[in-house]
Parts: structure tokens; C-alpha cells; sequence
């Protein structure tokens, strides 16, 4: 698993999803006020709180180094950066979708 | 004839000296065992153990059998005449032939050969007390080399050749789970001490599942007792 390839995608990932909530806040319209809200929910909590937690343990992995983790840490922890990497794929584009 | 005999005599005393450094080698590895058994099951190397201590008794018994037939013989060379003392001279000149063939002779119950024996002896070494992980490791380590070695040692006719081999495979199997318990220490140290720098609550708490999850894993340190005996 390409770590560095990784991050760069959660990089991509987080900014393009931050720069979402930023528009989403922007958004001044009550009607449309309780779908904005849940949507500004979804992505912090389905999105960017898994890509804070896989920044940490990414964090772990390099601080520790990966031939010194328990065996089954490392499988959970590679299980949970691969769904990672499903989540955060495909972003690098994404920049500017103003 | 009793100039032979006189060097038959001294190469099992040597022999002697190095079933009886095996003999404690065995003593050794079991005070390593019995602390460790309260912490990592492995039933087969207790049975290794003891099939290996068992043989060096055999073994030592066998030679000292040969000596004294020896010792006999020197000190009253007349019995040589007797015929009753043919089978136990035929023993002697089986120790002799395994003697003359060299190194890995024809293996005889109770006799090594001097060079062998004198690398017995050499590897054989005393035990300290361990208060980590890490030192259980290097202690474990330390014996599973000196079983190495003594695997070259011994022809593998010889019956505590293939006991050697098996000991082997289980300090390995043994120094693997010393291993993963030394990382899981490691880890969950790690973890702990970041969990604290953790912002989020929610990340806080997903961490701490972790660190439950790997202080589960922990197995409890052996304590070695300065009387821990064969149960």
C-alpha cells in the first residue's frame, strides 16, 4: 500500500470537502436551510472525521514504523486505510468546482 | 589392550561431563519453561523438554555402565580372561570402532566423541533471571542458538538429535509470541501517550478502543521463581 499516495489523496480529499462545507455555509436560503445542515453532517461525519482518523493513523504507522505494529493492528489498520482510499480517490481534480 | 582401555575410559569421562552439561542444559531450558507456561501455552515443548531430558539420563546411564566396566578392567586387567566379561568387553569395542570412525561415528548409547563432547561442554552455559520481555527474548534466543549448535553436534542417528530439532522449532515458535508481545507493549505505549494529543473526542475514544483491544492481547510477564521446579 502506497502511504505517501494516500495522504495525497486525503489531502485532495479534505480540501475539496472543506471548500464544499465553506460553500455550503455560504448558502442563504431558508428553505433549502435543513438539507444544507444535513448535508454539512454527512461530510463532516462520513467523510472528513474517517480521513482525520486515518491522517492519525497514518500518523501511528510512521511513528512506529510498520514492522513494529501487532500483527492484527496492522491488518485493521490497513483494512481501514483501504476503505480510506476508496473514500478519498479521484479528488485530485477537483480542485476548482466553484 | 589396557592402553586402549585407559583412553576408551577417559573419552567417556569426557562423555560423561557433557551428558551431565545436557543434562543441566535441560534443567535450564525448563526453568526458562516453567515461568513461561503461565504466560505462552506450548504443551509439545514441554514434552520436547522432558523426551530430551529423559534421553540424556538414558544416555548418561549408559556411560556410566561403560565406565565402570572400563575402570574394571584397568584396575584388574585379569578379568579380561573371563568369559562372563565378553559381552561387556564387545560394548567396549563398539566405544572403540564409533571412536576410531571419527566425528559422527556409529552411534553408541552413552558415548560421544572427545571433540564433541569438549564442544558440549563449551555451549553449555548458565541461565540469568529475566524482569522484561525483551530479556526473555534474549535469554530464549540465546539457548535456541546453543540448541542450534548442539543439533551440529549430534549425528542425526543419535537419539536426541531429532529432540534437538523439535526444541528448536518450538523456541521459535515461543520468541514469535515474545515478539508480537513486545509490540503490542510497544504500540499500545504509543498509542496511549498520542491518544492524549488527540482533538476530537470521537478520534479520542475510536483510539482507546484500540488500546483496549491490544491490552486484551497482553500476556502477563513471566516471574521467574528461584524455586520453580519440575511440576
Amino acid at each position: 500500500m502506497d502511504i505517501d499516495q494516500i495522504k495525497q489523496e486525503m489531502t485532495d480529499a479534505k480540501k475539496h470537502h472543506l471548500d464544499t462545507l465553506e460553500q455550503l455555509g455560504n448558502i442563504e436560503s431558508p428553505h433549502l436551510d435543513g438539507q444544507v445542515r444535513s448535508l454539512q453532517y454527512s461530510i463532516r461525519h462520513a467523510i472528513l472525521r474517517p480521513i482525520e482518523r486515518a491522517e492519525y493513523i497514518i500518523e501511528m504507522i510512521e511513528q512506529i514504523g510498520i514492522d513494529e505494529l501487532p500483527t492484527f493492528l496492522l491488518n485493521d489498520w490497513m483494512e481501514e486505510l483501504t476503505k480510506i482510499k476508496n473514500l478519498s480517490g479521484g479528488y485530485d481534480n477537483e480542485g476548482d468546482h466553484s | 589392550m589396557k592402553e586402549t582401555i585407559r583412553n576408551l575410559a577417559k573419552a567417556l569421562r569426557q562423555s560423561n561431563r557433557a551428558y551431565e552439561c545436557l543434562i543441566q542444559f535441560g534443567d535450564q531450558c525448563l526453568n526458562h519453561f516453567v515461568p513461561l507456561s503461565g504466560s505462552i501455552e506450548n504443551p509439545m515443548h514441554r514434552t520436547l523438554l522432558d523426551q530430551f531430558r529423559s534421553q540424556c539420563s538414558i544416555q548418561l546411564y549408559e556411560n556410566e555402565k561403560l565406565i565402570f566396566v572400563a575402570t574394571k578392567l584397568i584396575s584388574e586387567p585379569e578379568l579380561m580372561d573371563r568369559p562372563e566379561l565378553a559381552p561387556y568387553l564387545a560394548q567396549l569395542g563398539a566405544v572403540d570402532s564409533s571412536l576410531n570412525d571419527g566425528l559422527y561415528g556409529r552411534p553408541i548409547p552413552g558415548f560421544l566423541h572427545p571433540i564433541i563432547s569438549e564442544s558440549v561442554i563449551d555451549l553449555i552455559h548458565q541461565s540469568s533471571d529475566c524482569s522484561s520481555w525483551e530479556e526473555w527474548k534474549n535469554n530464549l534466543n540465546a539457548t535456541q542458538l546453543h540448541i542450534q549448535q548442539l543439533i551440529s553436534c549430534f549425528p542425526i542417528q543419535h537419539p536426541v538429535s531429532t529432540i534437538l530439532v523439535g526444541l528448536h522449532a518450538s523456541y521459535t515458535s515461543i520468541t514469535n509470541t515474545i515478539t508480537e508481545q513486545e509490540k503490542i507493549e510497544h504500540t499500545l505505549n504509543q498509542l496511549v501517550e498520542h491518544s492524549a494529543e488527540v482533538s476530537h473526542p470521537e478520534h479520542a475514544a475510536h483510539f482507546r478502543l484500540y488500546a483496549l483491544r491490544l491490552e486484551q492481547q497482553r500476556l502477563p510477564l513471566p516471574i521467574y521463581l528461584r524455586g520453580d521446579e519440575e511440576e
